[in-house]
């Protein structure tokens, strides 16, 4: 019974806290709860959802990636100066998407084959990748032929009452789910993250799961930027630029919830992240007060996850596997 | 005699476990007296009381006759008792003057107070000349010899006026040529009038360096006895470590030796670790490999399944040759290893039982697309924990909240749910108590019914134990090869703990 | 045999990071022709670096220890609003400074804080304390910049104003800083520890040494000086307090510290090794614009230098961690 609660206690601590965060705004600001409303915070948590989504891949295995949120911006410009050439869309998105699997793929091999540190090696990756975003426009916006090309279809279609990016962040959850949760494939970044010489000698191929989890961490980053692109509707190089605290802090509170990296938590951690954004916005207060707000709550987040993992390691165990 | 350290009926128990049970240890000014014992004996345990890591509870110790209170590392460093472990930790590019004095540069301990090398290099060259020995103490540390590494830790103790100085197996990592330097080193501290504990498993060192020894067994010291002449009873001692120990923890054997050969190895050789290993491993027997700490087991355990590279040698399975190139292409041919160090190589930290059990084949719980079946996964880990009777509520929880003797049930049930036709078990019952070794003994014994088996471990009395055919290692050379039933215990120690030469005289 | 060829090549590496700075003389001095070499942009190459220098200054010494620092943009922007805000109400300027970089003070102790005594990846933590001096920085002037009213007439921007022998202060400031950060880096208990901390915890730990004041330490001195160089931007470039100022240093600063890794004490991060690739950096960017190359080749070629300069370090930790037997993967 005690362990069924302390399991289930941050859980509901959540649930209070999101519902403390809601409650408040609606109170201050009786449209919060609009439809309208909804479905602005709707089109704007999908984005965080699938760019933190590819985070939690990249936390599951242990590493930490700083590349995303800039390479995803060379994405977004990518595909608006394809569109801006006259191309359908259609393969200009494809395009994109491919170009975050392919810094991805760079991340994953600097970190997972020639084993760089991956917090500076990575830093450096998303540089280059930003600064290659600025040869399409040199930093200017790319507006030709965005509405001609209907590239706003793209994050303003709504199907049955509800904006596509949110069926796509359906999409991207319930195969990452199936990939990272349920399929064999996902135990591989779990085992990795966990103990790396055990899963090598249980047979988890230890390098291809970490150059696969810089892979997806890319390229669902650049699908975030390519929705972020379509939503604004012209190419800028900076679309991805805020991308960063809202993921970690979203992968974050995901695992001070259920204790391990997972597609659940983290979406329920963008959840509360855009809910308080939002919430700011709609009662005319600038978007870097919530930015403080997000800060305390990363802070709150970690220091909630350790409280829950030291009380059950035994100090003796900690300490042995510290030696060891 | 005088002695000028004495711990007398020094008792210490770990939850209710008695580690120690009226130890008593000795040792004279100026003499080098050896540790000696199996694994488990007690004897890390009576040098940690000693340097303060744990307390005691009950027994006492005096230094020159007068009682003393050693609480902390501290303490025993104010009293002048300094240990070296196993790979002491260096700072590598730091010079050796600096690892010696690192956090005791002298002057004050402010953080801006200033660090005065040559006043330190000054020091080091006096302490060398203290006890003479030619070692350049400016050359960073990297760039150092294990055994000058190993003398730069001791001269870190010796740098904190030491009397009696602790040496835990200093010479684990050492060559032939290397130990010789250390010796002479060692006999130099003596001539100074320093104590020297020594803890070994090598009983030719035990003749080369040591006045007297002490045996322990079962957390008791068995007996103190003087060395004459440089030389030792190998065959006295390894009794005395020994004991009436063989009990009757050990399935039958098989009733006939296997015939089909299904894991063979030839001209195995990792470099600086084993040498020119052979062996055959048959089905339906065990074959039990035996070497000590540090010789050279590990590695080969690992080399076998291909997770260390750069050695030379061939390996076949059922006629067929294996590559060698990862535990995954190795399971995938059958070959599964249960790896000795299982916090670090066994089990997946903050994961399930069942996430570890079955990750190792994984195809096995699939049900169509990939998808894990999680009924059949928790399924396949209940039965497993049933079979190896794991004491859990669920397969739910996580391996690193069970008990240590647990948690290696988990990793054995990994190898069982491998289904592999070869195992290798690298030490299988490392801290695990009596009636769950039992239980693994009887697991391995089934196993072999179909496979192949190789237990590769340094405690003797579970290779005699458990195997059909029996190899020792002595610094990763074949020192002995017999059937199980033509050898003993001690035949076995005494080819694990010597050089020929000295096993001879 | 083969370990002591390694190392001879090493050691010649210890220049690389001055050849570098010299081929990017050369290469500009051809690219560029005189123009590079007028005293004008020497000068101006001169102050750029020394302004970055001291911002990064305590950043080398926590790269050093092998931990992360992503705070110290933010908090250079923090306090270069504080500052302005503080001129702005009447406040004497060295007061104003003496608390904006209190504020940084601050944040060093609540990332410290966080990450020795509650342990926090370092990385996490900076990630969190960034944006909460950047969201404060945002805050106190409602995100947008604030000119400071009648600073021409300040003393201290006067003096920031100022040459010495025709070199320009904050050159001059940053010169003296880093020699005395470079006694305390080689002649203190603190450098000494830093260095062997980045190594081996375990064996500093086990030496007795108290760890977490080394670590605290850092952290606060990387914040201290991430708001002085704000401060110090302040006074020489933007005189207006900037919340977005420290977007550019987050690359710039990262780059010098681990091109720095390159010189005096190979593959560790070091304040000689940071005054060099500073310079190295604005001789770079000063050339750049010259050639009027815009902000994405910058970037490339910072990105690509920081890439080499983690190659150095890893190489360098490859080099000295003794042999044991690795595994295939690792």
């Amino acid at each position: 019974m005690k362990r069924y609660l302390s399991d289930r206690l941050p859980v509901v601590l959540f649930a209070l806290l999101f519902l403390a965060v809601v409650v408040t705004f609606q109170c201050l600001q009786p449209t919060f709860l609009s439809s309208a409303n909804i479905v602005n915070m709707m089109q704007s948590v999908s984005t965080t959802v699938i760019a933190a989504i590819g985070l939690t891949f990249v936390i599951a295995i242990g590493r930490s990636d700083i590349s995303f949120y800039m390479s995803c911006c060379f994405c977004g410009v990518l595909m608006a100066w394809l569109v801006s050439l006259g191309w359908h869309p259609v393969p200009a998105i494809l395009c994109g998407v491919a170009a975050g699997a392919a810094w991805g793929s760079v991340s994953g091999f600097a970190v997972g084959k020639l084993k760089l540190p991956d917090i500076i090696t990575t830093i450096a990756i998303g540089s280059i990748a930003f600064g290659l975003g600025y040869l399409f426009s040199d930093g200017a916006f790319i507006m030709q032929n965005f509405i001609e090309a209907k590239t706003h279809y793209l994050s303003q279609y709504l199907v049955l009452g509800i904006p596509l990016p949110v069926y796509v962040m359906a999409a991207v959850m319930v195969l990452s789910y199936y990939l990272l949760e349920r399929s064999r494939f996902g135990r591989a970044f779990y085992a990795v993250g966990a103990t790396e010489k055990a899963a090598y000698l249980s047979g988890v191929n230890v390098n291809r799961t970490i150059v696969l989890a810089y892979v997806i961490c890319g390229t669902l980053a650049s699908v975030a930027a390519l929705i972020m692109t379509a939503r604004q509707g012209y190419g800028n190089v900076k679309i991805g630029m805020n991308l960063l605290m809202p993921c970690f802090t979203a992968v974050y509170i995901g695992m001070s919830v259920f204790k391990r990296p997972c597609v659940v938590g983290t979406a329920l951690g963008a959840l509360l992240v855009t809910a308080i954004a939002t919430g700011f916005t709609s009662i005319n207060i600038p978007f870097y007060v919530s930015n403080l707000v997000t800060g305390f709550v990363l802070i709150l987040a970690i220091l909630l996850s350790k409280v829950v993992v030291r009380e059950k390691q035994p100090r003796m165990a900690a300490k042995e596997a510290g030696r060891t | 005699m005088s002695y000028i350290l004495e711990m007398r009926g020094i008792r210490k128990s770990f939850g209710g476990l008695a580690a120690l049970d009226g130890a008593d240890l000795c040792v004279a000014a100026g003499e080098a007296h050896a540790l000696l014992g199996i694994n488990g004996a007690g004897k890390s345990t009576m040098i940690k009381i000693l340097s303060g890591v744990y307390g005691r509870d009950a027994g006492e110790i005096r230094l020159r006759g007068e009682p003393v209170q050693i609480a902390s590392p501290k303490d025993a460093l104010a009293c002048g008792i300094s240990a070296v472990y196993q790979d002491p930790q260096m700072v590598e590019s730091y010079t050796g003057y600096e690892n010696i004095y690192l956090g005791n540069e002298g002057g004050r301990e402010r953080m801006l107070a200033g660090v005065n090398r040559r006043r330190l290099r000054t020091m080091a060259r006096e302490l060398v000349a203290r006890y003479p020995f030619d070692i350049d103490v400016e050359k960073p540390v990297y760039l150092m010899s294990s055994v000058e590494r190993e003398i730069i830790a001791i001269l870190r103790a010796l740098s904190k006026e030491c009397r009696v100085l602790v040496l835990d197996e200093p010479t684990s990592i050492l060559t032939e040529k290397e130990r010789h330097t250390l010796f002479a080193f060692i006999h130099t501290l003596k001539q100074s009038g320093v104590s020297i504990i020594y803890i070994t498993h090598h009983l030719d060192e035990v003749a080369q360096v040591c006045d007297s020894f002490s045996v322990f067994r079962n957390g008791r010291s068995v007996c103190r006895e003087a060395i004459s002449g440089g030389a030792v009873d190998c065959g006295h001692i390894a009794e005395l470590m020994l004991g009436e120990r063989l009990s009757q923890l050990y399935p039958p054997r098989a009733g006939q030796p296997g015939r089909r050969v299904c894991l063979c190895a030839e001209g195995l050789t990792l470099d600086g670790r084993f040498e020119n290993i052979a062996f055959e491993a048959r089905c339906g027997e065990v074959l039990g490999i035996f070497g000590l700490v540090g010789s050279g087991i590990d590695e080969l355990s690992k080399v076998l399944v291909g997770a260390i590279g750069e050695s030379s040698g061939t390996l076949s399975k059922g006629g067929q040759p294996l590559k060698l190139a990862s535990p995954a292409a190795a399971i995938r041919s059958g070959l599964y290893l249960v790896p000795g160090n299982r916090k670090t190589e066994g089990f997946l930290h903050n994961l399930s039982i069942a996430f570890n059990v079955t990750v190792v084949r994984l195809d096995k719980v699939v049900r169509r697309l990939g998808i894990v079946d999680r009924r059949l996964e928790t399924s396949a880990a209940a039965a497993l924990t049933e079979k190896l009777s794991i004491v859990t509520p669920t397969v739910q929880k996580k391996v690193n909240e069970l008990s240590g003797g647990n948690q290696q049930k988990v990793v054995i049930a990994k190898g069982l749910f491998a289904e592999a036709d070869a195992y290798i078990f690298c030490d299988p019952t490392v801290g695990v108590d009596v009636g769950a070794k039992s239980g693994i003994y009887e697991m391995i014994r089934t196993l072999a019914a179909k496979a192949a088996v190789v237990i590769i471990s340094s405690e003797p009395e579970e290779v005699l134990g458990n195997a059909d055919r029996v190899m020792v290692i002595y610094q990763g050379r074949v020192t002995l090869r017999k059937d199980a039933t033509d050898t003993t215990l001690k035949e076995m120690l005494v080819h694990a703990i010597a050089r020929e030469e000295v096993r001879a005289g | 045999m083969k370990g002591t060829r390694i190392s001879g090549r090493l050691i010649r590496m210890e220049y690389a990071l001055l050849m570098v700075l010299l081929l990017v003389f050369l290469l500009f001095s051809l690219l560029c022709g005189q123009a590079f070499y007028q005293v004008y942009n020497l000068m101006n190459i001169l102050k750029a670096a020394g302004s970055i220098a001291i911002l990064v200054l305590g950043l080398t010494w926590v790269i050093g220890a092998n931990e992360m620092d992503a705070s110290f943009p933010e908090v250079a922007s923090c306090a270069s609003m504080v500052f302005a805000l503080l001129l702005n109400g009447k406040t004497d300027p060295m007061l104003a400074a003496g608390a904006s970089l209190l504020v940084g003070v601050g944040f060093g102790c609540l990332t410290s804080l966080l990450v020795v005594r509650f342990r926090f990846h370092s990385l996490i933590t900076t990630i969190a304390t960034s944006t909460i001096a950047g969201a404060i920085a945002n805050i106190l002037y409602n995100g947008s910049v604030l000119s400071i009213k009648g600073l021409n007439s300040a003393a201290l921007y006067k003096f920031f104003g100022r040459t010495v022998l025709g070199f320009p202060i904050v050159f001059v400031i940053a010169i003296g800083l880093y020699a005395a950060a470079f006694l305390v880096q080689e002649k203190t208990r603190f450098g000494h520890y830093v260095y062997a901390l980045a190594e081996n915890r375990q064996a500093v730990t086990e030496a007795g040494v108290k760890s977490g004041r080394v670590l605290t330490a850092a952290f606060v001195l990387s914040s201290f000086f991430a708001a002085f160089g704000g401060i110090v931007y302040v006074l020489t470039v933007y005189k207006s307090g900037q919340p977005s100022m420290g977007s550019s240093f987050f690359l710039n600063g990262f780059t010098i510290v681990f091109l720095g890794a390159m010189a005096l004490r190979l593959g560790k991060a070091n304040v000689v090794g940071t005054f060099i690739g500073a310079l190295v950096l604005s001789a770079l960017t000063s050339g750049l614009t010259m050639l009027g190359s815009g902000f994405a080749v910058g970037q490339v070629i910072k990105g690509l230098l920081l890439i080499m300069g983690v190659a150095v370090v890893t190489a360098y930790r490859r080099k000295i961690v003794p042999k044991g037997s690795k595994m295939k993967y690792e």
